[in-house]
Protein backbone atom coordinates (compact mmCIF):
# COMPACT_ATOMS: atom_id res chain seq x y z
CA UNK A 1 0.00 0.00 0.00
CA UNK A 2 1.02 3.73 -0.49
CA UNK A 3 2.31 5.74 2.23
CA UNK A 4 -0.25 8.04 2.39
CA UNK A 5 0.27 11.74 3.91
CA UNK A 6 -1.92 11.86 7.44
CA UNK A 7 -5.09 13.58 5.82
CA UNK A 8 -5.29 12.01 2.52
CA UNK A 9 -5.04 8.55 4.79
CA UNK A 10 -7.75 9.63 6.77
CA UNK A 11 -9.76 10.48 4.40
CA UNK A 12 -9.40 7.31 2.17
CA UNK A 13 -9.97 5.58 5.06
CA UNK A 14 -13.26 7.84 5.46
CA UNK A 15 -14.55 6.22 1.82
CA UNK A 16 -13.43 2.44 3.15
CA UNK A 17 -16.03 2.79 6.07
CA UNK A 18 -18.84 4.18 4.00
CA UNK A 19 -18.13 1.25 1.40
CA UNK A 20 -17.56 -1.51 3.16
CA UNK A 21 -21.23 -1.97 4.59
CA UNK A 22 -22.17 -1.74 0.50
CA UNK A 23 -23.08 -4.81 -1.37
CA UNK A 24 -20.54 -5.17 -4.13
CA UNK A 25 -22.73 -4.43 -6.76
CA UNK A 26 -23.46 -0.97 -5.15
CA UNK A 27 -19.63 -0.27 -4.60
CA UNK A 28 -19.38 -1.00 -8.42
CA UNK A 29 -22.65 1.30 -9.27
CA UNK A 30 -20.52 4.32 -7.32
CA UNK A 31 -17.39 3.80 -8.85
CA UNK A 32 -19.11 4.41 -12.64
CA UNK A 33 -20.90 7.76 -11.26
CA UNK A 34 -17.63 9.13 -9.78
CA UNK A 35 -15.60 8.16 -13.03
CA UNK A 36 -18.36 9.93 -15.20
CA UNK A 37 -17.92 12.88 -12.74
CA UNK A 38 -14.00 12.83 -13.65
CA UNK A 39 -13.26 11.92 -9.62
CA UNK A 40 -11.29 8.89 -10.17
CA UNK A 41 -8.31 10.60 -11.57
CA UNK A 42 -9.08 10.29 -15.03
CA UNK A 43 -11.49 12.11 -17.83
CA UNK A 44 -14.97 12.72 -16.97
CA UNK A 45 -17.79 13.00 -19.30
CA UNK A 46 -17.07 17.29 -20.38
CA UNK A 47 -17.51 18.88 -23.42
CA UNK A 48 -15.58 22.00 -23.51
CA UNK A 49 -13.70 24.59 -25.82
CA UNK A 50 -9.77 25.32 -25.90
CA UNK A 51 -7.82 27.10 -25.68
CA UNK A 52 -9.23 29.45 -22.28
CA UNK A 53 -6.98 32.63 -24.11
CA UNK A 54 -10.00 32.83 -26.90
CA UNK A 55 -12.57 32.02 -24.41
CA UNK A 56 -13.63 35.75 -23.17
CA UNK B 1 -39.73 23.43 -33.88
CA UNK B 2 -39.30 21.23 -36.43
CA UNK B 3 -37.04 18.38 -35.37
CA UNK B 4 -36.58 16.47 -37.98
CA UNK B 5 -33.59 16.72 -40.61
CA UNK B 6 -34.18 20.00 -42.68
CA UNK B 7 -33.13 20.92 -46.10
CA UNK B 8 -29.92 23.29 -46.78
CA UNK B 9 -32.40 25.33 -48.47
CA UNK B 10 -34.86 25.92 -45.56
CA UNK B 11 -31.84 25.94 -43.22
CA UNK B 12 -30.49 28.78 -44.77
CA UNK B 13 -33.72 31.07 -44.78
CA UNK B 14 -34.36 29.83 -41.02
CA UNK B 15 -30.57 31.29 -40.25
CA UNK B 16 -31.03 34.32 -42.17
CA UNK B 17 -34.46 35.79 -40.44
CA UNK B 18 -34.80 38.38 -38.31
CA UNK B 19 -36.76 36.09 -36.12
CA UNK B 20 -34.00 34.06 -35.58
CA UNK B 21 -31.08 36.52 -35.21
CA UNK B 22 -33.38 37.97 -32.81
CA UNK B 23 -33.87 34.38 -30.87
CA UNK B 24 -30.04 33.81 -30.96
CA UNK B 25 -29.02 37.38 -29.66
CA UNK B 26 -31.10 36.63 -26.41
CA UNK B 27 -30.55 32.37 -26.34
CA UNK B 28 -27.06 32.20 -27.58
CA UNK B 29 -23.82 33.96 -25.98
CA UNK B 30 -21.56 34.93 -27.98
CA UNK B 31 -18.87 33.19 -27.00
CA UNK B 32 -17.99 30.27 -24.37
CA UNK B 33 -17.03 32.61 -21.41
CA UNK B 34 -20.27 34.50 -21.76
CA UNK B 35 -22.26 32.12 -21.75
CA UNK B 36 -20.52 31.03 -18.42
CA UNK B 37 -20.74 34.28 -16.69
CA UNK B 38 -24.27 34.06 -17.46
CA UNK B 39 -24.57 30.85 -15.90
CA UNK B 40 -22.43 32.36 -13.08
CA UNK B 41 -24.12 35.57 -12.86
CA UNK B 42 -27.62 33.51 -12.35
CA UNK B 43 -26.21 30.69 -10.03
CA UNK B 44 -23.36 32.89 -8.31
CA UNK B 45 -20.78 30.61 -9.61
CA UNK B 46 -19.85 28.63 -12.90
CA UNK B 47 -20.86 24.98 -12.43
CA UNK B 48 -18.04 22.51 -11.23
CA UNK B 49 -16.86 20.18 -13.47
CA UNK B 50 -18.97 17.31 -12.92
CA UNK B 51 -21.79 19.75 -12.41
CA UNK B 52 -23.48 18.87 -9.04
CA UNK B 53 -22.91 22.20 -7.67
CA UNK B 54 -25.26 23.64 -9.96
CA UNK B 55 -29.44 23.45 -9.64
CA UNK B 56 -30.38 23.93 -12.57
CA UNK B 57 -27.62 20.93 -13.93
CA UNK B 58 -29.38 18.75 -11.70
CA UNK B 59 -32.76 19.76 -11.97
CA UNK B 60 -32.02 18.76 -15.75
CA UNK B 61 -30.43 15.44 -15.08
CA UNK B 62 -33.46 14.04 -12.45
CA UNK B 63 -36.22 15.37 -15.29
CA UNK B 64 -34.30 13.39 -17.72
CA UNK B 65 -33.81 10.30 -15.50
CA UNK B 66 -37.59 10.49 -15.00
CA UNK B 67 -38.14 10.43 -18.83
CA UNK B 68 -36.15 7.68 -19.86
CA UNK B 69 -36.58 4.24 -20.52
CA UNK B 70 -33.33 3.25 -21.69
CA UNK B 71 -30.54 4.77 -19.11
CA UNK B 72 -28.25 4.41 -22.79
CA UNK B 73 -30.19 7.58 -24.18
CA UNK B 74 -28.53 9.75 -21.63
CA UNK B 75 -25.56 9.25 -23.36
CA UNK B 76 -26.57 10.52 -26.25
CA UNK B 77 -27.30 14.15 -24.43
CA UNK B 78 -25.14 16.50 -22.92
CA UNK B 79 -26.44 19.61 -20.67
CA UNK B 80 -24.94 22.89 -22.36
CA UNK B 81 -23.70 26.23 -21.83
CA UNK B 82 -25.41 27.39 -25.52
CA UNK B 83 -22.78 29.54 -27.42
CA UNK B 84 -21.29 30.37 -30.61
CA UNK B 85 -18.03 31.17 -32.18
CA UNK B 86 -19.41 32.43 -35.24
CA UNK B 87 -21.78 35.60 -36.24
CA UNK B 88 -21.81 35.26 -39.99
CA UNK B 89 -25.85 34.84 -41.47
CA UNK B 90 -24.67 31.39 -42.26
CA UNK B 91 -25.71 28.07 -40.23
CA UNK B 92 -23.39 26.11 -37.66
CA UNK B 93 -22.52 23.06 -39.13
CA UNK B 94 -20.62 20.51 -37.44
CA UNK B 95 -19.14 17.55 -39.93
CA UNK B 96 -16.66 14.52 -40.68
CA UNK B 97 -14.37 13.89 -42.92
CA UNK B 98 -10.52 13.33 -43.08
CA UNK B 99 -10.83 11.67 -39.57
CA UNK B 100 -11.58 15.07 -38.37
CA UNK B 101 -14.52 16.39 -36.91
CA UNK B 102 -14.77 20.10 -37.82
CA UNK B 103 -17.61 23.22 -37.02
CA UNK B 104 -18.37 26.63 -38.39
CA UNK B 105 -20.46 28.46 -40.37
CA UNK B 106 -20.73 26.73 -43.88
CA UNK B 107 -22.29 27.66 -47.49
CA UNK B 108 -25.03 24.49 -46.99
CA UNK B 109 -26.45 22.28 -49.84
CA UNK B 110 -29.91 23.29 -50.75
CA UNK B 111 -30.76 19.64 -51.40
CA UNK B 112 -28.75 17.94 -48.51
CA UNK B 113 -30.68 17.09 -45.00
CA UNK B 114 -29.36 18.82 -41.55
CA UNK B 115 -30.04 17.27 -38.22
CA UNK B 116 -29.93 19.62 -35.37
CA UNK B 117 -27.82 19.06 -32.73
CA UNK B 118 -27.31 21.99 -30.35
CA UNK B 119 -30.09 23.85 -28.44
CA UNK B 120 -30.93 26.47 -25.83
CA UNK B 121 -33.62 26.07 -23.71
CA UNK B 122 -36.07 28.79 -24.51
CA UNK B 123 -39.70 29.65 -23.42
CA UNK B 124 -40.69 29.85 -26.99
CA UNK B 125 -39.28 25.92 -27.17
CA UNK B 126 -35.82 24.37 -28.25
CA UNK B 127 -33.82 26.54 -30.36
CA UNK B 128 -31.70 25.06 -32.52
CA UNK B 129 -28.41 26.53 -33.44
CA UNK B 130 -26.04 23.92 -34.45
CA UNK B 131 -26.99 21.25 -37.36
CA UNK B 132 -24.54 17.96 -38.72
CA UNK B 133 -24.78 17.02 -41.98
CA UNK B 134 -24.81 13.83 -43.51
CA UNK B 135 -20.99 13.19 -42.60
CA UNK B 136 -21.89 12.19 -39.33
CA UNK B 137 -23.35 8.99 -38.51
CA UNK B 138 -26.01 9.12 -36.69
CA UNK B 139 -28.90 6.73 -36.19
CA UNK B 140 -32.41 7.62 -36.71
CA UNK B 141 -34.13 6.29 -33.70
CA UNK B 142 -31.75 7.42 -31.24
CA UNK B 143 -31.91 10.46 -32.88
CA UNK B 144 -35.63 10.87 -32.83
CA UNK B 145 -35.12 9.48 -28.83
CA UNK B 146 -32.52 12.24 -28.20
CA UNK B 147 -34.86 15.04 -29.75
CA UNK B 148 -37.85 13.71 -27.42
CA UNK B 149 -36.10 14.35 -24.62
CA UNK B 150 -34.56 17.60 -25.80
CA UNK B 151 -38.35 18.58 -26.34
CA UNK B 152 -39.56 17.29 -22.84
CA UNK B 153 -36.84 18.91 -21.15
CA UNK B 154 -37.63 22.20 -22.52
CA UNK B 155 -41.25 21.93 -21.64
CA UNK B 156 -40.91 22.04 -18.23
CA UNK B 157 -37.54 23.67 -18.01
CA UNK B 158 -37.80 26.52 -20.96
CA UNK B 159 -39.63 28.66 -18.94
CA UNK B 160 -37.32 29.13 -15.88
CA UNK B 161 -34.62 31.85 -18.20
CA UNK B 162 -31.91 29.31 -17.61
CA UNK B 163 -28.72 29.83 -19.72
CA UNK B 164 -28.37 25.88 -20.46
CA UNK B 165 -28.69 24.04 -23.38
CA UNK B 166 -28.64 20.25 -24.36
CA UNK B 167 -26.96 19.29 -26.99
CA UNK B 168 -26.13 15.74 -28.92
CA UNK B 169 -23.62 13.42 -27.89
CA UNK B 170 -22.20 12.25 -30.93
CA UNK B 171 -18.22 13.56 -30.75
CA UNK B 172 -16.10 10.21 -31.17
CA UNK B 173 -18.67 7.89 -30.42
CA UNK B 174 -22.31 6.82 -31.62
CA UNK B 175 -25.15 8.47 -30.11
CA UNK B 176 -26.11 6.29 -27.18
CA UNK B 177 -22.50 4.86 -26.67
CA UNK B 178 -20.87 5.84 -23.51
CA UNK B 179 -18.63 9.11 -23.64
CA UNK B 180 -14.46 8.02 -23.16
CA UNK B 181 -13.04 10.95 -24.17
CA UNK B 182 -14.14 14.58 -23.93
CA UNK B 183 -14.20 16.43 -26.95
CA UNK B 184 -12.86 19.91 -27.09
CA UNK B 185 -13.86 22.61 -29.73
CA UNK B 186 -10.84 24.19 -31.04
CA UNK B 187 -11.36 27.19 -33.54
CA UNK B 188 -8.40 27.89 -35.71
CA UNK B 189 -8.52 31.62 -34.83
CA UNK B 190 -6.94 29.98 -31.81
CA UNK B 191 -4.20 28.92 -34.26
CA UNK B 192 -3.75 32.22 -35.50
CA UNK B 193 -5.03 31.63 -38.87
CA UNK B 194 -7.77 33.17 -40.94
CA UNK B 195 -9.74 30.13 -41.30
CA UNK B 196 -13.53 30.00 -40.00
CA UNK B 197 -13.61 26.64 -39.01
CA UNK B 198 -13.09 24.57 -35.96
CA UNK B 199 -11.73 21.34 -35.47
CA UNK B 200 -13.13 19.32 -32.59
CA UNK B 201 -10.33 17.14 -30.35
CA UNK B 202 -10.37 14.92 -28.01
CA UNK B 203 -8.65 16.59 -24.60
CA UNK B 204 -5.37 14.66 -25.47
CA UNK B 205 -5.20 15.81 -28.94
CA UNK B 206 -5.09 19.22 -27.88
CA UNK B 207 -2.59 19.09 -25.22
CA UNK B 208 -0.61 17.54 -27.63
CA UNK B 209 -1.22 20.09 -30.33
CA UNK B 210 -0.86 22.92 -27.26
CA UNK B 211 0.95 21.86 -24.10
CA UNK B 212 -0.58 23.44 -21.32
CA UNK B 213 -3.76 25.02 -23.62
CA UNK B 214 -6.60 26.16 -21.17
CA UNK B 215 -10.05 25.44 -22.15
CA UNK B 216 -13.42 25.88 -20.77
CA UNK B 217 -16.09 23.29 -19.46
CA UNK B 218 -19.20 24.13 -21.76
CA UNK B 219 -21.01 20.69 -21.44
CA UNK B 220 -21.69 18.63 -18.75
CA UNK B 221 -23.11 14.83 -18.18
CA UNK B 222 -26.48 14.03 -18.47
CA UNK B 223 -26.89 11.42 -15.74
CA UNK B 224 -28.37 11.62 -11.86
CA UNK B 225 -27.46 9.75 -9.56
CA UNK B 226 -30.79 8.38 -9.50
CA UNK B 227 -30.20 6.72 -13.15
CA UNK B 228 -27.93 3.93 -11.40
CA UNK B 229 -30.81 2.61 -8.70
CA UNK B 230 -28.75 3.01 -5.78
CA UNK B 231 -30.28 2.57 -2.12
CA UNK B 232 -30.46 4.73 0.05
CA UNK B 233 -27.06 3.89 2.07
CA UNK B 234 -24.98 4.20 -1.47
CA UNK B 235 -26.66 7.34 -2.02
CA UNK B 236 -25.22 8.62 1.28
CA UNK B 237 -21.95 6.97 0.17
CA UNK B 238 -21.81 8.79 -3.18
CA UNK B 239 -22.64 12.01 -1.74
CA UNK B 240 -20.16 11.80 1.27
CA UNK B 241 -17.33 10.21 -1.32
CA UNK B 242 -17.98 12.83 -3.79
CA UNK B 243 -17.58 15.80 -1.40
CA UNK B 244 -14.29 13.93 -0.24
CA UNK B 245 -13.30 13.55 -3.32
CA UNK B 246 -13.60 17.49 -4.54
CA UNK B 247 -10.14 18.42 -2.06
CA UNK B 248 -8.09 15.33 -3.47
CA UNK B 249 -5.01 15.91 -5.31
CA UNK B 250 -4.70 13.62 -8.94
CA UNK B 251 -3.08 10.93 -7.07
CA UNK B 252 -5.16 10.63 -4.12
CA UNK B 253 -7.90 10.35 -6.56
CA UNK B 254 -6.12 6.96 -8.46
CA UNK B 255 -5.96 6.03 -4.74
CA UNK B 256 -9.66 6.37 -4.63
CA UNK B 257 -10.43 4.50 -7.87
CA UNK B 258 -8.01 1.28 -6.54
CA UNK B 259 -9.51 1.75 -3.22
CA UNK B 260 -13.14 1.38 -4.90
CA UNK B 261 -11.89 -1.66 -7.40
CA UNK B 262 -10.62 -3.42 -4.40
CA UNK B 263 -13.84 -3.10 -2.38
CA UNK B 264 -16.03 -4.65 -5.96
CA UNK B 265 -13.86 -7.51 -5.69
CA UNK B 266 -14.16 -7.75 -1.93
Amino acid sequence: MRDFDAAPQRTLSEVQNALESLPREDVAKIGAILHRDGLLGEEGTVMACGPASHMF
Amino acid sequence: MNFGPVSGRELAAQVSSTEFKVHCSRFVAQSPGRALDAIARQFGSRPAPDGHNNPAISEIRRLLATLVKDNAALNGLMITAPHSHWDDGRPIIVRFGNGRYTIGPTDVEPEEAYIPVSFALTSEGPLAYEWADTSIDLAPEEVSATHALVQQANEVFGTKGWPFGLALAFRFKTLFAPQSVSAVEYTFEDLGSNEEDGIILTRAELEQLVPDAGYAQVGWHAFADETEGLSTDASEAVKLIRALAQGMSEQDRHSLRDLIERQTRA
